[in-house]
């Protein structure tokens, strides 16, 4: 039986939301197994979720600081190290004989993919909306299993979609090799379950309960092995991670977020953006929907918010349920990280920004009126 | 000491893109540049300023200096791209070397081992190393963090596989280090989550991934662009480059089989009202349609 492994990123000892969906995606090949790699974390807690995900095994992988062998005093690396933790990877890709490797396209997913597809020489797309398995009829829908492809058919290889060209292309790529890479983009997929809300107290919860219901079930139809990596990065290494300077961890991430309320030159200033927290934040108490607020290019230029609020060409590529857009004027540039949103609601003054013909709904009015009214109204 | 830096030629990104024959694009449209290496020709060129100037306490002159530091813009692409590796010297690059390839796209394991095999040709031509005959190897590879088309976001990370070169992508600060003439260290940050910065120290040779932010791009002068026009771009070919070497990596590929428009069906719909009315207009959809409260 075919291997398939998914690695999950985790954020202050929960699962991070976006990982369901790229794992109803890893397990959409029902003639595989499906293996969770979790690096440095306490993987008891996860077994309910992932199970219930199609998860079949998880490997708890722990990277030793020093390359020493005593067993016994062995201490672990903690942080996120890319150079270690891809190296830990790939060898327990070789040790499981993993023939594909899903992440996501993330800060994280970026180190990883590219330096494990570098160092096993396997081919790797990024920022997958969708991968199939060749011999998976879900692709009925897709022109490419069917038409005039008949000798692809025949062979074993993967479908991935992706966005090329700055976003105005769908792109469906052949992926062939005896071990394949893909990085899911945040959001594209929706997970099979949706069994909780964002909200990571909640969801610990939630877990706890379903625990309770049914862990023996799930104990003993979840197997966890440990591995311990080889530190081959220890001494003398050409590359030394010397610093973490931490980054802004207390907002949602951008790229996971259900809602995203963007800021653009109408903004003004620094300051103003509080108006968009605010009501992100109001949407977010709701408990439903994960916010985070956004920006674009010239907001970041300005000096107004930091780069990494930055949505489009050269900021986040991101897929929310929801993009309200707050005097953005909408380049070509600013489309191309926010066009795969499902809903744009444009909040403009001016009625001929690019935006305002190019979205759902369109509001022509001045957003210091709007945003406000909106936040007092979900506060209602 | 010689200092490569990876060009790739990208359609603008504000171009109009239209799919031909399947699973391509129709070329008449503005090529330029690829945005993310424009930062990687401006710190290559930053690099060679700052060392000419720190080696003054060397024996060597400047004048001797600044020919031993080299500046070389590779690029991979169909026989237009040499715009682009034109411009990168426009920008500083001394001489460039255009892999030229018949097909516009190539995938990235290609790519990188044809970057490879370009540089390390040019590195064990010994005219060009005489002065130095230890320096059979490039010192640094400077390439953007993703190329605007297909953001495969891996090839310098290949490039350095087949070095085995240590790689940072998406770096927003680099600086030689203090002690760089003895040790051959640099000291980069690579961008990270929620803004954070991993700072990395790095022995030479090495490749770095620019990231935006890293610079302010170099805007050429019209004398810029003269001096550019008379330097050397050497043309290679990508299945010359590679004779001999396609087939050892046990049909590992990625390769665009269809390629489709992004339609975007939006017939934008106006709310209208005082500011209370369209509020609750907005929850409305938020809370039936989008079903995100």
């Amino acid at each position: 039986m075919k291997k398939t492994a998914v690695i999950i990123e985790t954020k202050d000892g929960v699962i991070k939301e976006a990982n369901y969906g790229m794992i109803t995606c890893a397990a959409k090949d029902n003639n595989s197994e499906l293996y969770a790699f979790i690096i440095n974390e306490e993987v008891e807690p996860f077994k309910a979720h992932l199970k219930k995900h199609g998860i079949d095994k998880i490997v708890d992988i722990s990277i030793p600081i020093d390359s020493d062998n005593h067993e016994n005093q062995r201490s672990y690396e903690k942080s996120f190290n890319p150079i270690l933790w891809s190296d830990a990877l790939t060898q327990a890709l070789t040790t499981y004989e993993i023939s594909s490797l899903f992440a996501l396209t993330t800060p994280i997913g970026k180190e990883l993919l590219p330096r494990i597809a570098a160092q096993l020489e396997a081919p790797l797309v990024m920022d997958c909306l969708d991968v199939v398995k060749n011999s998976d009829n879900s692709c009925n829908d897709n022109n490419v299993c069917n038409s005039n492809n008949s000798s692809y058919l025949n062979s074993d290889f993967h479908l991935a979609k992706t966005s090329l060209y700055s976003g105005k292309t769908i792109a469906t790529v052949k992926v062939t090799g005896d071990i394949r890479l893909f990085g899911i983009r945040p959001n594209a997929i929706e997970p099979s379950i949706k069994l909780s809300i964002s909200k990571p107290k909640i969801e610990n919860q939630d877990n706890q309960d379903q625990d309770q219901q049914g862990s023996f079930n799930i104990e003993s139809s979840i197997i966890i092995e440990k591995f311990i990596a080889k530190n081959r990065y220890a001494q003398k290494s050409k590359i030394k991670l010397i610093e973490s300077k931490k980054g802004d961890s207390s907002g949602n991430d951008l790229v996971a977020a259900d809602v995203i309320i963007s800021g653009g030159r109408a903004m003004k200033n620094s300051e103003n953006f509080k108006i968009l927290q605010d009501c992100a934040d109001a949407i977010e108490n709701l408990g439903v929907s994960s916010t985070a607020v956004g920006a674009s290019r010239v907001a970041v230029d300005l000096g107004w918010v930091p780069y990494r609020m930055q949505v489009g060409q050269t900021g986040e590529k991101v897929n929310p349920k929801v993009y309200i857009a707050c005097g953005v004027s909408g380049s070509i540039q600013h489309f191309a990280g926010m066009k795969m949103s499902k809903i744009i609601i444009a909040i403009n003054e001016n009625i001929n920004a690019a935006i305002m013909s190019n979205c759902n709904y369109f509001v022509e009015a001045d957003l210091f009126e709007i945003v406000p009214a909106i936040t007092k109204e979900l506060k209602r | 000491m010689k200092i490569f830096v990876c060009v790739k030629h990208v359609p603008d990104s504000a171009a109009t893109i239209v799919v031909r024959d399947k699973n391509q694009i129709d070329d008449k449209i503005t090529f330029l540049l690829n945005p993310y290496d424009e930062y990687a020709v401006t710190e290559a060129v930053k690099l060679k300023k700052n060392l000419i100037q720190n080696g003054a306490s060397s024996s060597l002159g400047q004048a001797q200096q600044s020919n031993q530091i080299e500046i070389i813009a590779v690029s991979l692409g169909t026989s237009d791209a040499e715009k682009t590796v034109r411009s990168a010297m426009e920008m500083g690059a001394d001489r460039g070397i255009l892999i030229k390839t018949d097909d516009r796209h190539q995938d990235s394991i290609t790519t990188a081992k044809a970057l490879k095999a370009a540089i390390e040709q040019d590195c064990s031509n010994q005219v060009a190393c005489e002065d130095q005959s230890k320096e059979q190897e490039p010192a640094i590879i400077f390439t953007g963090r993703e190329s605007i088309d297909m953001g495969g976001m891996q090839t310098m990370f290949r490039l350095g596989a087949y070095f085995n070169f240590p790689v940072v992508n998406n770096v927003v600060k680099f600086a030689p280090d203090v002690n760089f003439s003895v040790n051959r260290k640099v000291i980069v940050e690579t961008l990270t989550e929620g803004g954070g910065r991993d700072v990395y120290e790095i022995t030479l040779p090495c490749i770095i991934g620019a990231g935006r932010g890293l610079n302010t791009p170099i805007y050429p002068t019209f004398p810029d662009v003269v001096k550019a026009r008379k330097r050397e771009i050497k043309i290679l070919t990508l299945s010359d480059l590679l004779k001999g070497s396609e087939s050892d990596n046990k049909g590992a590929k990625t390769e665009i089989i269809d390629l489709e428009l992004f339609a975007e069906k939006r017939t934008p719909k106006s709310i209208k009202g005082n500011a209370s009315q369209i509020a609750k207009e907005i929850v409305k959809i938020l809370k039936e349609e989008a079903k995100v409260i």
